[in-house]
């Protein structure tokens, strides 16, 4: 019935930045980049784990004629997804590509 | 000769690469147009605006050259995401239910229990989620009403923009007691979707079901107020 997203590798790099800081909220670009992910393979990860209810997506709140740009749409793990995918990176760490992954703690 | 000739060549080539780094952000923003081109209509409008966001803060913080191959790589990929988005599951195996739960005179639903926006909302869901039988439910139709939450709502409050998505029967503390029922909103705001909780207690069952349910809504009642709270804060911020 609930989508479980696919925990490919780059899943789970993404995971794994999101992980580091639960509360931070990170734009798209800035997790691509931190997960070392090219621009186009980071939103389709995002929308799955959005749609999976992991990741809360939200725009930010500026003034765009002030600012003199548009807003941005930045991503945070969900309480939900902050403990699942603790637990699906640390089910899959002990066997799947550990040197890349790391410790999930 | 040959001095003079490099140095108009220099100059022009100068001037071309000028005029092509200052071509750049068009191309660029031509390519995030034709990618959005390859997304379902319901998404274009949100990816268009996310990434002309990106485009804006990337020709200032990355460079021309950058800017071009970043959207390259959104034009290629976007088939990907594409695919992605199509995985979302359609409403309809939801289970709209409300108007059966409840009689009639209590539709404006007083002591409905509201959460939101997401973060908030979680860590309140959560709160509630560790009792025994509400985290199986709880977490399914979260992912139900993050998968779908602009289309065929169940039963709509213009007033509230608020839009019943989801409601289930659970347990508490491991005791199946249909007097507990479960719902799940979301409330429009801007373009901003905030997903809602909603639990709403029955009546009229045997006693200790009674204590349950009596537990349960003074506990949501007391999370209610300080979400409230904590709403309140977050949009007059």
């Amino acid at each position: 019935m609930g989508i479980q997203p696919r925990m490919t590798l780059h899943t789970q790099l993404v995971l794994k930045v999101m992980l580091t800081d639960v509360n931070a909220e990170r734009y798209g670009l800035e997790i691509a980049r931190q997960a070392g992910l090219a621009s186009g393979t980071i939103y389709p990860i995002l929308a799955r784990l959005e749609a999976a209810g992991w990741v809360s997506g939200g725009w930010e709140r500026i003034d765009e004629s002030k600012e003199g740009r548009r807003r941005r749409r930045y991503y945070q793990l969900t309480g939900v997804g902050e403990q699942e995918a603790a637990a699906a990176l640390e089910s899959t760490r002990s066997w799947m590509f550990p040197e890349l992954l790391g410790a999930t703690s | 000769m040959t001095i003079l000739l490099t140095i108009v060549l220099g100059a022009v080539g100068s001037i071309i690469a000028a005029e092509l780094l200052g071509l750049a952000p068009i191309l660029a923003r031509f390519l995030v147009e034709q990618a959005v081109h390859h997304l379902p209509s319901n998404q274009k409008e949100r990816y268009l605006e996310e990434w002309l966001g990106d485009l804006d803060y990337l020709r200032v913080n990355r460079g021309t050259i950058g800017v071009i191959f970043w959207a390259l790589g959104l034009y290629v990929t976007s088939y990907r995401l594409n695919t992605a988005l199509q995985d979302v599951p359609p409403l309809a195996t939801l289970q709209p239910i409300m108007p059966a739960v409840l009689p009639a005179d209590e539709r404006e639903y007083p002591r409905i229990v509201r959460f939101a926006p997401s973060p908030v909302f979680d860590e309140y869901l959560l709160e509630i989620a560790s009792h025994k039988g509400f985290r199986e439910v709880a977490i399914r139709a979260l992912k139900h009403i993050q998968a779908s939450p602009e289309t065929n709502p169940a039963i709509s409050y213009p007033d509230e923009k608020v839009y019943v998505k989801y409601i289930a029967p659970c347990s508490f503390d491991g005791l199946n007691v249909p007097s507990l029922w479960l719902a799940y909103l979301y409330i429009r705001e801007d373009r901003i979707v905030y997903p809602l909780f909603v639990c709403e207690a029955g009546r009229d069952f045997p006693d200790e079901q009674n204590r349950f349910r009596d537990e349960a809504e003074r506990k949501l009642g007391k999370i209610t107020e300080r979400a409230a709270e904590r709403i309140i804060r977050h949009h007059e911020h």
